[in-house]
């Protein structure tokens, strides 16, 4: 069987920092997955995660002049993927923001349950959250954002940030549980 | 133990999304080049805009050389004061101040052509009356090479043979004297014969007392006759300049042609396929063996590879496949894809820029030819064919599937003296000023071309109509 030749990811950019458009359709189709990873945590379905990704690669491409090659790809996309699923859901974020925040239950867990989780259950269990939740939980949790840079980016005071991860973190430990039971 | 929790489920999360993978990227591609569609078509304006100009650049250049050239000669052979001339040489034998007027008007203006020679013959032989003489022989070596006919050999032949007879009938000059000769090659640019402006002259010379009627004796005393020898050599050297004026006056500074072309193309790793194509030339003389030869020509490039696709630089391969690696990575766990066959279709717009080395552009039209082509293609079409083996363990079959995955591009690439041209042309003379050549070519690839970088080259021959434009 014939193996396809791989092509590094400097030799991508590169070329499409010069515009070459097949280079442009390999980096997307390269990365497509790893953005929509990013993006689905952030959006409501599936449709509004390639929405997410596509705006996001609109910028890269628009960009990729300014791209430093010395640090990795996968970290300013990344960023900039983030950074369009916040642009895009801020309006609601911001309405949710003022009426979520008495919406605390606290529930036992079951910790082993989580080694059983994959992909498809846990986007299901984060679309159970409130946005803003969602949201925030995504940007700490597993984007590695703090709250003062959260607040700053959806334009609220710290001290709502850690309250409304607070209560992803209860919520999503209320879900869990409540389908732990329900499967046995 | 809920932060125990909190941060095993984070790092769950984190580690089922740093490994995420999506379905096939096709669709969402597409409707990303829906929303970005810009770059593409700016690139081909851009392309169109550049080479719009380059082609506009070009037409107005040869068409400027070609002008230029046509105005050129016409000065430097000193054609047109030959006609203006014409009546004041009449007048010039009936007075003798214009013809000084003449003479200053219309200096030789090359001092090494037939005007300034004849002239200088004239002030030999025709030193007791040199007004006379010299005014109408300026304008003269243009109009001698058309009208110079056997009449006036035979005319001065026989004139010659009476010489001491004709010294008061007949003009002594126009039989002793080579600028005589020239002043009788005027007569037929003028709608009269020879003999008949010799004897026309006699009697206005003769009648045109209060002029210098010593002037007229002192040719009636100094006739040089020339020997049969010396007026064949004269002719010799009168048809020797008429030939080269000609050959002048022939000489375009840009001719063109048509060609058709049959030639295979090769490539590493592909079998020879025969194509076609056809396109025009122009060749743009710099020289007497030298020409710039360029043009436009619209070829066929097909290519096919079996077992072994072409040995490209991977990148193009890979971006042109990309659905088929996709395909591979979420196929079905039982089906692999193997490669089985790679064909490549690629029409392309060559413009090429040669020099060509004429051996002997006077004789024949025999000559070779180098340079570099640039161009783009308008249509690249490439095919790669998959076969899917899928393995039925239980049942120990083995059942191939194959599938084509083809990829289509126009104008995306613009390739700049990345072919080398070599071709030695012979040709045929068909008509006055066209010629049928064959033209054996190969073109040699410098680079990869098209979008995937293919390494390949042609070989063949091109039959080839050039022709001048008739001149004005």
């Amino acid at each position: 069987m014939h193996l396809l030749h791989r092509v590094t990811e400097d030799e991508i950019v590169s070329k499409c920092k010069t515009g070459s458009l097949k280079h442009q359709e390999l980096l997307y189709k390269r990365f497509y997955g790893y953005a929509m990873g990013i993006s689905a945590r952030y959006s409501l379905n599936s449709d509004d995660a390639v929405e997410v990704v596509n705006d996001a690669f609109i910028k890269v491409f628009n960009n990729i002049n300014t791209y430093n090659t010395d640090k990795p790809f996968r970290a300013w996309l990344r960023t900039i993927v983030v950074n369009t699923a916040i642009d895009r859901r801020r309006k609601e974020l911001k309405f949710q923001a003022n009426i979520d925040l008495d919406n605390a239950v606290a529930v036992g867990t079951n910790a082993s349950a989580i080694e059983n989780l994959n992909a498809q259950d846990i986007l299901k269990l984060m679309k159970k959250l409130p946005e803003i939740q969602l949201t925030i939980f995504n940007m700490y949790e597993i984007d590695g954002y703090n709250h003062d840079e959260i607040g700053k980016i959806l334009n609220l005071p710290a001290s709502s940030s850690r309250v409304y991860l607070s209560r992803a973190k209860e919520k999503l430990r209320q879900l869990i549980a409540t389908e732990t039971q329900s499967h046995g | 133990m809920d932060e125990q929790f909190d941060k095993k489920l984070t790092s769950r999360i984190s580690e089922v999304f740093e490994n995420y993978e999506h379905p096939p990227a096709d669709e969402s591609w597409m409707k990303l080049r829906e929303k970005f569609p810009a770059q593409q078509p700016r690139g081909i304006v851009a392309w169109m805009w550049w080479s719009s100009a380059a082609a506009i650049l070009l037409v107005f250049f040869g068409v400027g050389l070609w002008l230029h050239k046509a105005n050129g000669p016409d000065n430097a052979l000193v054609v047109k004061p030959a006609v203006k001339t014409k009546p004041v040489t009449d007048t010039a034998l009936q007075n003798g101040i214009i013809k000084h007027q003449s003479l200053a008007v219309n200096p030789p203006a090359d001092p090494n052509s037939i005007a300034a020679k004849a002239t200088g013959r004239t002030k030999h032989i025709g030193s007791g009356y040199p007004v006379v003489i010299k005014t109408p022989f300026a304008p003269l070596p243009v109009d001698a090479p058309v009208s110079y006919s056997s009449t006036r050999n035979n005319k001065a032949i026989v004139t010659a043979n009476n010489n001491p007879v004709p010294v008061d009938n007949t003009n002594p000059r126009s039989l002793s004297d080579p600028a005589a000769g020239q002043m009788a090659k005027t007569a037929p640019v003028n709608g009269v014969t020879t003999p008949q402006v010799i004897t026309n002259n006699a009697p206005v010379i003769a009648n045109n007392q209060p002029v210098a009627p010593e002037k007229v004796n002192s040719f009636a005393v100094k006739p040089q006759p020339k020997s049969i020898t010396q007026l064949l050599e004269d002719e010799k050297h009168q048809s020797a300049a008429r030939s080269d004026i000609q050959s002048k006056k022939d000489d375009r500074k840009v001719s063109f042609g048509v060609y058709a072309a049959t030639y295979f193309n090769y490539a590493e790793g592909s079998k020879n396929q025969v194509n076609a194509g056809a396109g025009f030339t122009s060749d743009i003389k710099l020289s007497k063996n030298l020409k710039l030869s360029t043009g436009l020509a619209l070829a066929q490039n097909s290519f096919s590879y079996n077992n072994n696709p072409p040995p490209t630089n991977g990148v193009a391969l890979v971006a042109a496949a990309p659905a088929i690696k996709q395909q591979s990575l979420f196929g079905t766990a039982a089906a692999v894809p193997q490669f089985r066959n790679y064909n490549a279709s690629l029409v392309g717009l060559d413009i090429p820029v040669n020099i060509k080395y004429e051996f002997n552009p006077e004789k024949s039209s025999t000559y070779i030819s180098a340079g570099l082509s640039s161009g783009t293609f308008i249509d690249e079409k490439y095919t790669y064919t998959y076969a899917y083996s899928n393995v039925d363990a239980r049942a120990n079959v083995i059942s191939t599937e194959t599938d084509n995955e083809t990829a289509r591009k126009s104008f995306n690439s613009f390739y700049f003296g990345k072919m080398l041209n070599v071709s030695f042309g012979v040709g045929v003379p068909v008509g006055k000023n066209n010629s049928l050549i064959f033209e054996p070519f190969l073109k040699y690839p410098l680079g990869g071309l098209g979008t995937q970088q293919i390494n390949f080259g042609s070989g063949g021959i091109n039959l080839k109509f050039n022709f001048k434009p008739s001149k004005k």
